[in-house]
């Protein structure tokens, strides 16, 4: 594979070099290790550490130096460039794109021309809601033109005032009747939404979908309008600015799933250049958040749907009031068992169900990764015997060979939510419901075991091996995924770990710590050990590696 | 570029593919790791799980692994290319339409999106080559143009030390000087002397594309606009500047 490799590289070299290098040998690309000029060292830190060649007057410089002096590196490390290659380094790790989570529960507004050369007006584009307002998922007629209909509505019920209740038995709501069936078209209303920065910018919305009102009852409760549980009642719209909408998706969902991935960058400023531990990034509880997330969080996330994402905020979690348009960010702490970016929405999405997060979690933070038997077990072997099948995968044949590591990690992350952000804390979410069992309830299905002939019916979905056979699970539960990044750090796993990544990543290969070749297996320790008495200071880790001789080489 | 540098181009693009391919492929490996090929009749190749095949005229290959404490070579990233790319040419960038080209391009370059990939592809493929050709000549282009224009010679990016009309038999020196300043502003290699043969490559580089741009007659400032712009792309497109 290596040859492959150098060969390709000879290859480029000839390809590149064209008619300025044809002459030139190939060994002079194939040469022994050398130590390489304090001009390539230069360049070579440059590119390291601020993602760019130096300049010209950068290497000029250099020119009465004997090397490239110490305050060149510490120089290069407070650069804003450091900040954005520490980003980019972590990214490889974090993976921190939700762009492709669809966030919107029901369907977002969506901008629809009513008649051809008419009126662009937004509604929530979903077949059910429009039913309910309407009387059908897609009405059209000849007068009116498509869904709403294309004329201003400016009655509204006076018995509620500020509400924009519309009456659909009223004079001004136009009724028709289309194959056979009554349908009703309301108009549509001026609003400023709450994705528009100027107050003077206002969009036209479907009437009933502008709606104001602010609760419904549901079920002998009341219930938020912004609540998925009062989706179907037809006085609820989308609130006040359509605060309770996701709005069209390059304007929320996609500057939210951006938000999400600087909220992440924004962790890493704090260690790579803010002067906070590395430990930090998986033991913190604060978190920065800015108007979108917030607006997210407060407004958006109670619309949902059960079969997508739950990211309702967690009972405690701060949510500051700022507006969606705010683009500064504000400190807050979210308490409770968050843990740096193991907790942040972006991991949770990107990282959907407990396994992944732990799995993720041991290859990012303690460079162990999961790899199965080379041999399969028979049914009854081992000790204790194994299990053809069952859905205790501690127990069951071959596949416990990771699962029984797997499952207690996997259940740190167990008290938030699976394909979502919330901590399901004990008031919302009782660790037994015994009315689950056998439900066929949106809910049930989605957090409870609901077969009564699974082990522990009735169990939140984590809690299902929460018991005596399982200790560490009950343990793991308990604790979080905060106390599991706390033993990996107690263990030296998370040091020794960030340490071979970053001496990867900035000499380019790995370290030499396994096998017949573990000649660097001593430098790992001393590494390892001076990073945590540094107080796990990112920046000391990373001139310790460019200071290295084998940094300084090149073959 | 003519010819002949399209005739190199191909035959190291097979010469790429013939190395790819040639752990799996190529003559089959014995078992015992011995010689494959007729006795006699050519050049014989030993190949085995220990002894990695190479081409017949490559030099010795080291074993990276062989406890040398060094560094290994790797290609720019994506994102390195487009900061540096206006560092070496005073802001000048690539441009695909209006949009920056490394962005334009940054799917098919392998930067990672991390959705549907998420690590970046830093070999060196025939798409990578194909398109950082027409970055060098778009940039270079844009690069040497302003050059042309610009009075001032310490804002320019190429023509740093030389005028328009300094030819290369009119003001060696001066062109001299200069591609020493491109040589180290570009690649971040110091030429020592008058006799660094790689100072002297570039040098007939210059010549050669002044003196076929001028096609014979006596070289104008428009032909060596185009030597310049011609070692500014074969920079951009050299190995020095796309590994570290």
């Amino acid at each position: 594979m290596m040859v492959r490799w150098m060969c390709l590289q000879v290859c480029l070299a000839w390809v590149l070099a064209g008619v300025a290098h044809a002459q030139q040998p190939a060994d002079l690309r194939c040469s022994q290790p050398h130590e390489v000029d304090r001009f390539q060292l230069l360049r070579r830190l440059s590119l390291d550490l601020r993602g760019r060649v130096p300049s010209y007057e950068e290497y000029l410089a250099l020119e009465q130096q004997p090397s490239v002096p110490a305050s060149t590196v510490e120089a290069y490390l407070a650069t804003d460039g450091f900040k954005a290659a520490m980003r980019r380094y972590h990214e490889a790790f974090l993976w921190p794109n939700v762009s492709n989570v669809p966030l919107a529960g029901s369907a977002p507004l969506t901008a629809l021309e009513l008649k051809p050369g008419g009126s662009t007006a937004y509604a929530i584009n979903n077949n059910a809601r429009r039913t309910l307002y309407r009387g059908a998922g897609d009405v059209d007629t000849a007068a009116n033109g498509r869904q709403c209909g294309d004329f201003e509505q400016t009655a509204f019920d006076p018995a509620f005032p500020g509400q924009y209740r519309v009456d659909p038995n009223g004079a001004t709501v136009r009724r028709s009747t289309v194959n056979g069936k009554t349908v009703f078209q309301e108009g549509w209303r001026w609003v400023h939404p709450y994705w528009e920065a100027d107050p003077a910018v206002k969009v036209k919305i479907c009437a009933f979908d502008a709606q104001e009102i602010p609760t419904a009852t549901v079920g002998g409760k009341t219930v938020s309008c912004g609540d998925y549980t009062a989706n179907n009642r037809r006085e609820c719209g989308c609130g006040p600015g359509l605060k309770s909408c996701f709005g069209p998706p390059q304007k929320v969902s996609q500057v939210i799933t951006a938000s999400l991935r600087e909220q992440v960058g924004r962790a890493v400023d704090r260690v790579s250049a803010g002067g906070a531990p590395y430990t930090d990034l998986v033991l913190s509880t604060r978190a920065e958040v800015n108007g979108p997330i917030a607006t997210w969080k407060r407004d958006l996330s109670h619309n949902l749907t059960l079969g997508r994402i739950f990211a309702r905020p967690d009972a405690a979690e701060p949510v500051p009031a700022r507006p969606f348009t705010e683009e500064a960010w504000e400190e807050v702490d979210r308490g409770g068992l968050h843990a740096g970016v193991l907790t942040l929405p972006a991991w949770f999405l990107r990282f959907q169900t407990n396994r992944s997060r732990a799995n993720q979690f041991r290859i990012a933070f303690e460079c162990e990764a999961f790899e199965p038997p080379s041999q399969l077990e028979a049914p009854g072997s081992g000790s204790p015997a194994c299990h053809a099948d069952g859905t205790d995968l501690t127990q069951r044949c071959t596949c416990r060979y990771c699962h029984r590591q797997l499952e207690p990690l996997a259940a740190s992350f167990g008290a938030f939510a699976e394909a979502g952000t919330t901590l399901l804390d004990a008031a919302a979410f009782p660790r037994t419901l015994a009315s689950c069992v056998g439900s066929t309830a949106g809910l049930c299905r989605r957090f409870y075991v609901t077969d009564a002939d699974a082990d522990n019916p009735g169990a939140l979905l984590p809690w299902q091996y929460a018991d005596a056979a399982h200790p560490d699970i009950v343990s793991a539960l308990a604790a979080g995924p905060r106390a599991q990044a706390q033993a990996s750090i107690q263990s030296g796993a998370f040091a020794r770990c960030a340490v071979k990544r970053m001496f990867r990543h900035l000499v380019k290969r790995d370290m030499h710590v396994l096998g017949a070749q573990a000649e660097e297996a001593a430098l790992l320790g001393e590494l390892a050990t001076g990073f945590e008495q540094s107080g796990y200071a990112l920046p000391w880790l990373v001139k310790q590696v460019v200071g290295l001789p084998q940094y300084r080489r090149v073959r | 570029m003519g010819t002949p540098h399209r005739g190199h181009v191909r035959g190291c693009l097979l010469l790429l593919v013939a190395c790819s391919c040639m752990p799996l492929g190529g003559a089959p490996a014995p078992a015992d790791g011995g010689l494959v090929g007729s006795a006699g009749a050519g050049p014989t190749v030993q190949v085995g799980v220990a002894t990695p095949v190479l081409p017949l005229d490559h030099p010795p290959v080291v074993d990276p692994l062989a406890g040398t404490a060094s560094a290994a070579a790797r290609r720019l990233s994506v994102a390195q290319l487009k900061n540096s790319l206006p560092v070496v040419l005073r802001g000048h960038a690539w441009k695909v339409g209006n949009a920056d080209g490394f962005d334009a391009r940054a799917g098919t370059l392998g930067v990672p999106d991390y959705v549907s990939s998420v690590e970046e592809n830093l070999e060196s493929t025939p798409l990578y080559l194909k398109f950082m050709a027409d970055m060098a000549r778009d940039a270079c282009n844009r690069a040497v143009t302003a050059d042309a224009v610009q009075a001032d010679p310490t804002q320019r990016a190429v023509l740093r030390f030389v005028e328009p009309l300094d030819t290369p038999t009119g003001s060696r020196a001066k062109v001299e000087e200069n591609l020493r300043y491109l040589r180290l502003s570009f690649l971040g290699l110091r030429s020592e002397g008058t006799d660094d043969p790689a100072l002297a490559q570039l040098r007939g580089l210059f010549e050669q594309a002044v003196a076929a741009a001028a096609g014979g007659n006596v070289p104008g400032r428009a032909h060596v606009l185009e030597g310049w712009r011609t070692v500014c792309v074969a920079l951009l497109t050299s190995p020095e500047f796309h590994l570290y």
